[in-house]
C-alpha cells in the first residue's frame, strides 16, 4: 500500500518536472531575443568585473591578466574543435563498416 | 561500531547466487537490499587490517581498511545501489549477477592487502564484466566482448609477470608504495594503467563500452578504470611518468570524443579525459594530489554514471544512441534533459556542482608544483569537456533538427536513479566538506574563491560562444574514427594473412613437393635414415641435453621459489573459472 503511494506520488512528481520543462524551453523559445542580450549581458559583466577580482595564487602570467580565461576559454574551444576535426578529416575518419569487411 | 569485519564483497558474491531464486518485486527488492546493506557495512567499518585467511600455506590478506580504501568502497557500494535502482527493469538474471560479481571484484580489490588478492579480483572484475557487453546480444557486442577479454587478459599477465617479479626480488607482495626503480613496478603499472585506459593501452574502453548494454554500460563506466585509479594511488603514487601520461591522456580524450557520432562512444572518451585528471594526480603523489584524486573518483563516477543513464536513456527509448539520427527529443524526453544537463555540468565542473569541487584539486595540485603547462592543458580539456558533454550532447539530442522521433521518458526506477545521482552532484557541489571529510589527507583546499569562480565561468561562457561559432562543423558525422585498437584488430587481420596466404602456401607446397619426388624407394631410405636420426641422435639430445637441462633450470627455479606460489596462482585460474561456471549454469 505504501510503496503504491511512494510511486503514485513519484510518478506525479516527475510528470510535473517534465511539463515545467517544456513550458520553460517553450518560454525560452518564445523570447530569444531577451535570453540573448541576458547572455552578451552576463558575458560582459564578468569580463568588466575581473579586473577587480583578488589574486591570492598567481601561478603564472595569465593569472594577472584581466580577461584572460575569457581568451583562453573561446581559444582552447576552437582548437579542441579544429584540430581532432582536421585530423579526422585528413586521417582519422573512416567509414562505419571499416572493421568489417 | 560493529566487532566482526564483514567483507562486502561477500554480501555482493554469495547474494549472487540468491538472485534466481526470487520473482517479480521480491527480486527488485532484493536486488536493491544487496547493495544497501554493503553500503552499511562500508559505512560502519572499522579501519585497520582484517581477513587474513591462510590459504595453502600462504596468507591472503582480503581486509585491509584505512581511510583511502574507504573512500573508494564508499563510492563503490553508493554506486551499486543507484546501478541497480537503475536496472531494476532487467529481466535477465544473468545480467545482475554479471553486474554483482563485477562491483564484488571491485570492492575485492580496494581492500586487497597483497598482490595475489588483488589480481584474483582483478580477473574476477574482467571476467565479469565482459558479460555485460555480451548481454547485449547483437553480433557486434559479442565481438567488442571477445576484443574487451583479451585486452584485459593482457593487461592482467602484465599485471601477474609485475607481481612474480616482485615476488622473487623481494619476497614480500604486500600492497605498498613501491618505489619507481627496476622492472616489477613498471609491470604492475602498466597493468594498472591499461585499466586506467591510458593511451596507447586504452583504446579498449571506447571500443567496449558503447557495446555494452545501458544497464551495462552504467557499471562499466564506474568500476574498472577507478578500481585502476585506486591502485595506482595506492602503489604507484609519485611516478613521474603518470604526471605526463595523465595530461596527455586527458587531452587526447577530449579531442577524440570531439569525433564520436555514437553518444555512448564519445562519453567513454570523456571517461578517458577524466580519469586523465586522477593518473596526473597519482603522479604527482603529493598530498593535495592524493586527495584530489580519490575526490575527483568520487564525483566522476557519480557524474559519469548520470550521463551514461542519460544517454543510455535514450537509446532505451529510441533504439539509437548516434548523434546524427538524433534530434528534438525535449518534448518528449524532458525529465531525461535535465538529468543529463545535470550530468554535464557537474563533469564540466560548473561552480555548485560536483565537478568544480574535485577537478580544481587536482589542477590546483598542479599549480602547488609550479607546473605550468599541466595547468594550461587541464584547463584546456575542462573546456573541452564542457563542449562535448554538455552542450554539443543536449543541442543535437534534446534540440537541433527534430526527427520526430516517438519517444517517452524511461521507467520511474530508472528516473529514479538519475534523480539520486543528480541530487548527490549538486550535494557534492554546495557541501563539498561531505566529501572533504573523507579524504585521506586533511584537506586545506578552498574551491569557492572569488578568483575560482570567476575564472571557470569566463571560461565555460566563451567556450560556448566558441560551439555557438562551430555549430556546423560538430554535427555528428556517420564515421568512426581509427584509435589504436587498429593494431590489434586491422593489425590481427595482416597477420592472419600473412598466415593464410604465405604460411598456408608454402606449407601445402611442401607436402606438394613431396607427393611429387615421393618416389617409393627414396621414401624408405629416408625412412630409415630419418628413423635412425630419431632413434640416436634426437633421443639422445632429448633425454641428455634438453631435458637434463629443463631438470636444472627447475632446480634452480625450485630454489628461488617457495612452491607455493604456483599453487596461489593455480587457486586464481581456479577461482576465474569458477565464475565462468557460474555464469554458464544460469
Amino acid at each position: 500500500m505504501l510503496g503504491r503511494l511512494i510511486a503514485f506520488l513519484w510518478s506525479a512528481a516527475e510528470y510535473l518536472l517534465g511539463k515545467f520543462i517544456v513550458k520553460f524551453i517553450e518560454w525560452c523559445q518564445a523570447n530569444l531575443k531577451l535570453i540573448k542580450r541576458i547572455g552578451y549581458l552576463v558575458m560582459f559583466l564578468f569580463v568588466a568585473t575581473d579586473f577587480f577580482v583578488p589574486r591570492h595564487h598567481v601561478h603564472f602570467f595569465g593569472d594577472k591578466i584581466p580577461g584572460f580565461w575569457s581568451a583562453f576559454g573561446f581559444v582552447a574551444c576552437i582548437l579542441v574543435i579544429a584540430v581532432p576535426k582536421w585530423l579526422g578529416h585528413i586521417w582519422l575518419y573512416k567509414d562505419e563498416d571499416y572493421y568489417e569487411d | 561500531m560493529f566487532d566482526t569485519w564483514i567483507h562486502p564483497s561477500l554480501i555482493f558474491l554469495l547474494g549472487s547466487f540468491l538472485t534466481p531464486l526470487f520473482k517479480g518485486r521480491a527480486k527488485q527488492g532484493y536486488l536493491l537490499l544487496l547493495p544497501v546493506l554493503a553500503f552499511l557495512d562500508v559505512y560502519f567499518m572499522p579501519h585497520g587490517v582484517y581477513g587474513k585467511v591462510e590459504i595453502l600455506n600462504w596468507t591472503m590478506t582480503f581486509g585491509v581498511a584505512d581511510r583511502l580504501s574507504h573512500v573508494f568502497a564508499y563510492i563503490f557500494t553508493l554506486m551499486a545501489i543507484i546501478g541497480f535502482l537503475f536496472g531494476l527493469h532487467v529481466k535477465s538474471d544473468g545480467e545482475h549477477i554479471a553486474a554483482l560479481w563485477y562491483v564484488g571484484g571491485s570492492l575485492g580489490v580496494t581492500f586487497a592487502g597483497d598482490f595475489l588478492t588483488l589480481f584474483v579480483f582483478w580477473e574476477m572484475m574482467a571476467f565479469s564484466s565482459v558479460f555485460l557487453i555480451w548481454f547485449r546480444r547483437t553480433p557486434s557486442s559479442s565481438a567488442a566482448g571477445f576484443r574487451y577479454i583479451l585486452v584485459h587478459t593482457f593487461g592482467g599477465l602484465l599485471l601477474l609477470a609485475g607481481i612474480l617479479i616482485l615476488y622473487q626480488e623481494t619476497g614480500d607482495l604486500t600492497i605498498r608504495h613501491l618505489q619507481p626503480n627496476g622492472l616489477a613496478p613498471y609491470l604492475i603499472m602498466c597493468g594498472f594503467i591499461l585499466n586506467a585506459a591510458v593511451p596507447p593501452l586504452g583504446a579498449w574502453l571506447p571500443d567496449a563500452y558503447p557495446m555494452a548494454t545501458v544497464t551495462g554500460a552504467v557499471f562499466m563506466c564506474c568500476y574498472t578504470t577507478k578500481t585502476a585509479v585506486y591502485a595506482l594511488a595506492r602503489v604507484c603514487a609519485g611516478y613521474e611518468i603518470l604526471t605526463i601520461l595523465g595530461v596527455i591522456m586527458a587531452m587526447y580524450g577530449v579531442m577524440y570524443a570531439v569525433l564520436q557520432n555514437d553518444t555512448r562512444k564519445l562519453l567513454a572518451y570523456h571517461i578517458i579525459s577524466q580519469v586523465g585528471y586522477m593518473v596526473a594526480g597519482c603522479g604527482l603523489g603529493t598530498e593535495i594530489a592524493i586527495n584530489g584524486v580519490c575526490a575527483h573518483a568520487f564525483a566522476h563516477i557519480l557524474y559519469k554514471a548520470l550521463l551514461f543513464m542519460g544517454t543510455g536513456s535514450v537509446l532505451y527509448a529510441t533504439g539509437t544512441a548516434k548523434i546524427s539520427r538524433l534530434g528534438g527529443l525535449w518534448r518528449t524526453m524532458p525529465n531525461t534533459l535535465i538529468f543529463t544537463l545535470i550530468g554535464g555540468m557537474s563533469i564540466s565542473a560548473f561552480p555548485l556542482f560536483s565537478g568544480f569541487v574535485s577537478k580544481s584539486m587536482v589542477i590546483a595540485a598542479y599549480g602547488e608544483k609550479h607546473i605550468v603547462w599541466g595547468v594550461i592543458f587541464l584547463t584546456m580539456a575542462s573546456a573541452g569537456t564542457y563542449l562535448s558533454t554538455t552542450l554539443k550532447i543536449p543541442y543535437f539530442v534534446w534540440f537541433g533538427k527534430d526527427q520526430k522521433i516517438k519517444a517517452q521518458d524511461p521507467p520511474l526506477n530508472m528516473q529514479a536513479a538519475m534523480f539520486v545521482a543528480s541530487f548527490f552532484c549538486i550535494f557534492i557541489g554546495c557541501y563539498p566538506e561531505y566529501l572533504y571529510n573523507m579524504l585521506p589527507y586533511p584537506v586545506h583546499f578552498h574551491p569557492y574563491t572569488t578568483y575560482h569562480i570567476w575564472e571557470t565561468v569566463q571560461i565555460l561562457l566563451f567556450t560556448q560562444v566558441g560551439f555557438f561559432l562551430m555549430i556546423k562543423i560538430l554535427k555528428g558525422k556517420e564515421a568512426i574514427s581509427l584509435d589504436t585498437d587498429w593494431f590489434y584488430r586491422k593489425g590481427a587481420r595482416i597477420f592472419m594473412a600473412m598466415a593464410n596466404r604465405v604460411v598456408a602456401p608454402v606449407d601445402s607446397g611442401w607436402a606438394e613437393v613431396y607427393r611429387l619426388v615421393g618416389l617409393r624407394w627414396i621414401m624408405i631410405k629416408v625412412g630409415r635414415a630419418t628413423d635412425w636420426f630419431d632413434r640416436v641422435i634426437i633421443d639422445t639430445i632429448l633425454d641428455k641435453g634438453i631435458a637434463g637441462g629443463i631438470c636444472s633450470l627447475s632446480d634452480i627455479l625450485r630454489r628461488v621459489q617457495t612452491g607455493n606460489i604456483q599453487q596461489y596462482i593455480g587457486t586464481a585460474i581456479v577461482a576465474v573459472f569458477c565464475v565462468l561456471f557460474a555464469y554458464v549454469l544460469f
